[in-house]
């Protein structure tokens, strides 16, 4: 979109302020112990997923929200990687999600490989899976249980992209409490990564 | 000693420094963490509720514009130096929108020959400046919209007016002796590492002994480059200027002024806590850059602390 005058720019300002829904990001659409909607993301394989069906699919799945050029979301890889090794055993999948306007498939492959990951940058065509569950930023990172019901939401940790030893770690704290059979410590924390650009 | 005025600079700079007319620095793809500014320091990123801090500038007066804008050497004998120390803090009120307070101190020292006057050094608190920054949409939110902020603000005459200056060479004045009003447009978008900013600013001032300044309109340009390790650069181009002030419905001779400036400035991110910001302005003394100014050359140094 090109803005060619000054009466367009002040015409867009009014729409934005009209509706901050639609400029700004998205509010969260749901809470904690409601369902996730299902939600069709398209992956390395032929066949889309169905962001529900993959939750039924383990006793806990880990949606981690992606963008290819976050410098916060690199920062956290090592971690999330220790994560996903952690909690892999004890039947809890981990994908990425990428919900930016310029997601495509091949890059996204193509980036999973590159960083190593053991889990696929699923790709989230028109950000309706965050706008489902609230993502606004790279690395912000939902639980959702086998029941398709969102139990955590929010940062992997407390950091940003200066990793310290005492960041408190939100999503491993979560996964623990969870698979212990108890609420999560903190089920919603701030995610401190990008924006992503989903429009 | 006759010479431009250089509370011209100042009264501006409040307000550049709090309203965050500025360059989100760490805007490796969108905005990680929407950045600290790497040009004008006291705006929030995009996750900070609240951050201080503490500006400092040094600045050597090399020469000025005269009324024609012809760039003039300083006349031998002749020096100024000016330095200010600003505290800030800016406080995030909205999921979007933030507050900010900035508070200056400024020093003035001015030399001439002995026989004239002298060298004399004088200062003060300066003009406290309070604002309000609405981003509509962030930088990078969207591929095809650019960042959209709306900003407001009002500067206080906390300081001493030219007028009001009781030392020699007027080396306490501190302020413009009027309030002023602040209202810009700020876009910006970035693109991979890179990060473009426009910006324009317009201040209203009320009277002031007699005469009321025009309204000064400020065009900022700026790029911002972020590398691997979070720190950015960035370079920015602004220009002011404002007509002739009127006294009782007249148009006072010769009042009309502009200038241009142009800052190079790095940040370097110390922790996720922590940021600090160096920086050069020149305002380049050539001719037609600007008119009824000094022209002059400094240096900055910001620290920051903020919350998440």
């Amino acid at each position: 979109m090109v803005v060619k005058s000054p009466s367009m720019l002040l015409a867009l300002v009014v729409a934005c302020a009209a509706s901050s829904v639609s400029c700004a990001a998205s509010g969260v659409a749901t809470r904690n112990g409601s369902v996730v909607p299902s939600v069709m993301l398209a992956g390395p394989g032929a066949a889309p997923l169905d962001a529900r069906a993959l939750a039924g699919d383990a006793a806990y799945t880990v949606f981690v929200f992606f963008s290819p050029d976050c410098h916060c979301l690199e920062q956290h890889e090592t971690r999330l990687r220790a994560v996903d090794a952690a909690f892999r055993p004890r039947d809890v999948h981990f994908f990425m999600v990428d919900s930016e306007v310029r997601a495509s498939v091949e890059r996204d492959a193509d980036e999973a490989r590159r960083r190593g990951y053991s889990f696929p940058i699923l790709v989230d065509r028109g950000a309706r899976l965050a706008d489902a569950v609230g993502a606004d930023y790279a690395t912000y990172s939902v639980v959702v249980d086998r029941e398709g019901r969102l139990r955590f939401r929010g940062g992997i940790d407390s950091d940003r992209d200066h990793l310290r030893s005492d960041a408190i770690p939100y999503l491993s704290d979560a996964l623990t409490d969870l698979l212990d059979g108890r609420e999560p410590r903190i089920a919603d924390a701030k995610a401190l990564g990008c924006a992503l650009q989903k429009w | 000693m006759s010479r431009p005025s250089s509370k011209f600079r100042s009264a501006l700079g409040a307000f550049l420094v709090l309203a965050g007319t500025t360059i989100p620095a760490r805007v490796r793809a969108q905005a990680c963490c929407a950045g600290g500014s790497a040009i004008t320091p006291a705006r929030l990123e995009l996750h900070e509720d609240f951050l201080v801090g503490t500006e400092l500038h040094a600045g050597d007066v090399i020469g000025s514009y005269d009324v024609g804008g012809n760039s003039l050497r300083l006349p031998a004998g002749t020096s100024e130096l000016d330095f200010e120390e600003d505290l800030f803090a800016a406080a995030r009120v909205l999921r979007r929108g933030q507050v900010a307070l900035l508070v200056p101190f400024i020093e003035t020292r001015r030399s001439v020959p002995p026989l004239v006057g002298g060298t004399h050094l004088g200062g003060g608190i300066g003009d406290i400046n309070a604002s309000a920054r609405y981003d509509f949409v962030g930088a990078g939110e969207s591929l095809y919209v650019p960042g959209i902020a709306l900003l407001a603000g009002v500067t206080v005459p906390t300081g001493t007016s030219p007028e009001q200056a009781t030392q020699p060479l007027a080396v306490d004045a501190t302020g413009i002796g009027a309030w002023q009003i602040n209202g810009a447009l700020a876009l910006e978008q970035t693109f991979g590492p890179w990060l473009l900013n426009a910006t324009g600013i317009l201040a209203v001032r009320t009277p002031r002994y007699g005469e009321l300044l025009a309204p000064q309109l400020t065009l900022l340009a700026a790029g911002a480059y972020t590398l691997p390790n979070d720190a950015a650069l960035a370079l920015s181009v602004s220009y002011a200027f404002e007509g002739s002030a009127t006294s009782n419905g007249a148009s006072v001779a010769d009042s009309a002024k502009r200038l241009t400036t142009v800052s190079l400035s790095a940040l370097y991110p110390v922790t996720d806590a922590w940021r600090l910001l160096g920086g050069l302005y020149l305002d380049p003394p050539l001719s037609q850059l600007g008119s009824n100014q000094p022209a002059a050359a400094g240096l900055t140094f910001t620290v920051i602390r903020s919350w998440s």
